[in-house]
């Protein structure tokens, strides 16, 4: 119950901020053998002081790719095609590699699904926090392993551990190493691209909840990246659904809880089968994610559609749109009747 | 067919146990970790049996036991009642496998990338001479058609990285289906799936179930899919069952403090996150405790209602 008010009181504090990160019509494109794909198709998305935002969509949908090109981490062929990344103020879009090092990792962290094997295996812990600290901080080691232990501590890993390797930990525990890490330098955003999917539910339930204490004793924004949206509901204040490179829906969790708008989006919430009450035969979503060398004209989730028309579904990509309050946007040309 | 035979078990696990060992001490004595202890399940035709629990609950080590990857320390493995126990016999053990199959949770690492989808259902065809050869592409299309991948003879030429991640799941299960097996170990075989494509397959078990008669090993930590496929749920902690019974009883009315606990920490987007959920392994034991329950303690399986079992303190009268 505390979680749910917190979340209100967050919400409301936040939304009279400028944004923290703003994505202005960000363009990726992957170069390919068979020529480039748009993997992210003009994104639009702000976050705010304080503010946890989800990202949910299917494997291949763009949104780790939005991760990466926001710490500009992108790998070629992958490259930045249009738009801008406004953060405080100021465009990272074609900041020089000197100026980016000074925002990554101080100013926005980033913890990947695999981010428990990102750590070096033949590195005691304590190591690795002391060569973050010293590469970004001109302070002692000393100093370093201290606040090393606090930080773990934080986390709820005893200090002892800082002796460990990361073969002695579990992996819930490696994760938990690597969010310390993130939040080493106190950034003012986290990007977290599926931070539990590798872990079972209690250790996910674990993590999830440390950060959440973390974040409001901190106060970052986080940028939730995940295809679990029952987890996204829970923990984000806003939701965006990203649908093969494009936003197509954007609201409040609880609000995209009891009134999903976007087809796609009513057919992520049904993929979980309930845990109480009348149990049906599900069906989820059918088909697979278009092939983004050859994406599908119109609305691209028209041929997995249940509502889709020929006119205009199948000829005119719907844009994106206040529903009913400029806070709820929808990219459909049908959009669901609330029930 | 009587009703008696269709309740008996096809393969059945009696006091199964399990160690491994981890390092010496100081003395030279070996120091063991009871991963599977004193583990009794019976899967039956054409039924789900989940084994839940989370990641070191010893659930997959009871699956490579039962598949006869790795030998019990203790107890007893019986196919149809016959005890089949640390086989090494090679011709017995391939008949073995001809009966019960596994699934693996990485549908990416159980494909060889350089072998046709084809050539991965082929082999087991003529291994273990399911058909005459000159039959083996015509029943290669059946399994892919059986499992949804259409149209099959496109399917059958692809390579694994021409897949999805549910299609390559699909293919892992139709190769598993390819000796005609009575039993199939599915070991989270969805969790590495994007959600919107885990109900295919949760649909594919339900049907296969049906039409095939196969008794079903389902392995997850994810209660709420549990629910959708399974008949019947053992919950495991520690290497050992904790709660045992049909689906519904085990989830809805639950009897045991880890089973309740499992079941706080599913996300349920009305609520918000749950703050009063436990903190930290070193947290475990005394959220258990709160619950009601010390791990430390004797404790034996006892029905508690008509054929829902729990782990209470006190040894067995």
């Amino acid at each position: 119950m505390s979680a749910v008010l917190d979340r209100q009181r967050r919400r409301v504090a936040s939304s009279e901020r400028a944004p923290l990160l703003e994505l202005r019509d960000l363009v990726v494109e992957y170069g390919t053998e068979r020529g480039a794909v748009t993997a992210v198709n003009g994104v639009s998305l702000a976050i705010r002081p304080g503010e946890i935002v989800g990202l949910a969509g299917e494997s291949g949908c763009g949104k780790s790719t939005i991760a990466n090109t926001i710490l500009q981490v992108l790998r070629p062929p992958g490259r930045i095609a249009g738009g801008e990344i406004v953060f405080k103020g100021r465009n990272l879009v074609g900041l020089p590699p000197s100026e980016l090092r000074q925002i990554r990792w101080r100013h926005i962290a980033m913890v990947f699904q695999s981010a428990m094997s990102s750590l070096n295996p033949v590195t005691r812990i304590e190591d690795q926090f002391v060569d973050m600290f010293r590469a970004h901080q001109k302070i002692s080691k000393r100093f370093a392993t201290m606040k090393s232990a606090e930080l773990l501590e934080v986390v709820g890993i005893d200090r002892d551990r800082l002796r460990a390797y990361p073969h002695e930990l579990s992996g819930g525990m490696r994760q938990r190493v690597v969010i310390a890490m993130a939040m080493a330098l106190g950034p003012e955003l986290l990007l977290l691209d599926e931070p539990t999917t590798a872990l079972d539910v209690i250790v996910q339930r674990e993590i999830l909840q440390q950060l959440e204490e973390l974040q409001r004793e901190m106060g970052f924004a986080v940028l939730f990246i995940t295809h679990d949206l029952s987890l996204l509901v829970e923990f984000s204040d806003r939701i965006a659904i990203m649908y093969s490179g494009d936003i197509v829906e954007e609201a409040d969790a609880d609000e995209l809880f009891a009134r999903p708008a976007h087809p796609y989006t009513a057919g992520l919430m049904a993929s979980f089968p309930p845990l109480t009450g009348e149990l049906t035969t599900m069906t989820g979503i059918p088909g697979n994610p278009p092939d983004l060398h050859d994406p599908p004209t119109g609305c691209r989730f028209h041929p997995r559609c249940p509502a889709a028309r020929r006119q205009p579904c199948h000829l005119e990509m719907p844009a994106l749109r206040a529903l009913d309050s400029p806070k709820h946007q929808i990219a459909c040309h049908f959009p669901l009747e609330t029930p | 067919m009587s009703a008696v035979s269709i309740s008996r078990p096809v393969l059945e696990a009696r006091s199964l146990s399990r160690s491994f060992s981890i390092g010496t001490s100081f003395w030279g004595a070996r120091k063991a970790l009871r991963a599977v202890d004193d583990v009794n399940l019976s899967l039956r035709r054409g039924t789900v049996t989940a084994l839940v629990g989370e990641s070191g609950s010893g659930k997959s080590t009871v699956a490579r036991l039962l598949g006869q990857l790795y030998e019990p320390t203790e107890g007893r493995i019986l196919l149809e009642d016959e005890d089949m126990t640390g086989i090494r016999n090679r011709r017995l053990l391939l008949e073995y496998r001809s009966q019960v199959q596994l699934i693996f949770q990485d549908p990416f690492a159980s494909l060889n990338p350089v072998k046709s989808v084809g050539h991965h259902l082929a082999r087991p065809l003529r291994i273990h001479r399911v058909v005459p050869n000159d039959q083996v592409d015509a029943r290669v299309q059946q399994l892919l058609e059986t499992v949804g991948l259409v149209p099959a003879a496109a399917v059958a030429r692809k390579y694994p990285h021409e897949l999805s991640g549910g299609q390559r799941q699909r293919v892992a299960i139709a190769r598993a289906l390819a000796v005609q097996p009575k039993v199939v170990l599915a070991d989270e075989p969805i969790s590495m799936l994007d959600v919107s494509i885990r109900l295919g397959i949760l649909n594919l078990v339900r049907e296969l179930k049906e039409r095939e008669q196969i008794a079903f090993l389902y392995i997850t930590h994810d209660l709420a899919s549990a629910r959708y496929v399974a008949d019947e749920v053992h919950v495991m902690y520690r290497g050992r069952i904790v709660e045992h019974g049909p689906t519904e009883a085990v989830l809805q009315s639950p009897l045991h403090a880890y089973t309740k606990l499992l079941l706080t920490a599913v996300p349920q987007p009305d609520s918000g996150l749950n703050t009063t959920f436990w903190q930290g392994r070193t947290g475990e034991t005394a959220a258990l405790a709160a619950h009601g329950w010390d791990p430390d303690v004797p404790t034996s399986l006892v029905e508690e209602r008509p054929g829902h079992y729990v782990r209470r303190e006190g040894t067995p009268g």
